[in-house]
């Protein structure tokens, strides 16, 4: 498909089907629960970093995100409606820290059919889209460690949703973008 | 009037998921759950051979009606199938079995951590089927 046509949507399901059996590929592969995590964020990784310029083409953008404010509203908003064509969640700053961030979402796109068995403990399939975060970051110049959890939700919260587990993308950059972001001024 | 259990089996006839779906049902050992399903399914083998011919409701055995219950089954084209047993004049057994086979379809085949043919032990495929059951529960009741 050429880049100047539009572009049409994947079935979910198909899509869902896919995914189930790349975890699965991915699970007869490996030794643990942790290098499962690793794997998925691994591949994830490696359509973030070609998804960059994928999107930056499409979209037409013009203009480089050379600021952390941007690159992140950019990551919730150009690069989430491009995989999942909406908007995340939440997007929100560590308190007391200048280099994390994290992205809230109820309900993963991907997590929609899975069930974690209990003995995966905090094992997360969405590591495969935390995996493309951090890729489309590192291509747009903005080294980071970036890390899918699971967070359990406390009781009081909205009873439909109760007992699904929120997915917390957890963004750790690196001290030299704080740096260069000081450089750069206001 | 209400539903009693749900079974599912197998290609190769074992008992993948069982579940008591009513408190008014008659309490079944696992044990007598896992007979129960074999000889079903054997029952199920033995129609089919005399009668290889699919009718305009199915294959083999589609509703079993006794005196004190009835029993629905379907049998998608994949092998695996499903059975219900109800009370009796309990309405929409089909719909419902179809129904549970595309929640089937959806939380138990696309869960990357499900075994295929195993016995199934998957949340989200329990919480939907309890809410089709409530659902299904309450049309019939109104």
């Amino acid at each position: 498909m050429s880049l100047t046509q539009a572009r049409g949507e994947v079935n979910m399901d198909a899509y869902l089907a896919l995914f189930a059996e790349l975890v699965s590929y991915c699970r007869d592969r490996v030794e643990s629960v942790m290098a499962l995590q690793e794997k998925l964020s691994q591949l994830g990784y490696r359509i973030g970093r070609r998804a960059l310029d994928l999107i930056v083409a499409r979209e037409k953008i013009s203009k480089r995100d050379t600021r952390l404010l941007s690159i992140l509203n950019f990551i919730a908003l150009t690069l989430w409606t491009f995989l999942y064509g909406k908007q995340a969640d939440s997007l929100k700053k560590v308190r007391d820290s200048e280099l994390e961030y994290y992205i809230e979402e109820a309900e993963p796109l991907v997590n929609k059919y899975i069930s974690v068995p209990a003995d995966y403990g905090h094992f997360n399939c969405a590591a495969f889209s935390a995996g493309i975060i951090n890729g489309v970051l590192n291509s747009a110049g903005f080294p980071a460690e970036v890390t899918a959890k699971v967070l359990a939700r406390d009781n009081e919260n909205e009873s439909a949703a109760q007992g699904q587990p929120l997915t917390i993308y957890y963004i750790k950059f690196e001290p030299e973008v704080l740096e260069r972001e000081q450089r750069l001024g206001t | 009037m209400g539903l009693q259990y749900l079974f599912v089996i197998n290609k190769a006839g074992s008992l993948i998921f069982d579940r008591r779906l009513s408190e008014n049902a008659p309490q079944l050992s696992p044990n007598d759950c896992l007979h129960l399903a074999s000889t079903f399914h054997g029952m199920q083998l033995l129609v089919q051979q005399l009668s290889p011919e699919p009718s305009d409701h199915g294959f083999g055995i589609v509703t079993l009606e006794t005196e004190s219950y009835v029993l629905q089954a379907y049998r998608p084209e994949t092998g695996v199938q499903f059975f219900v047993t109800a009370d009796l004049k309990t309405e929409n057994l089909a719909a419902f079995l179809r129904d549970v086979y595309v929640i089937y379809a959806d939380y138990v085949m696309k869960n990357p951590f499900y075994e295929l043919d195993m016995p199934i032990k998957v949340d989200r495929w329990e919480a939907h089927l309890k809410r089709l059951v409530d659902k299904y529960n309450n049309r019939v009741n109104v």
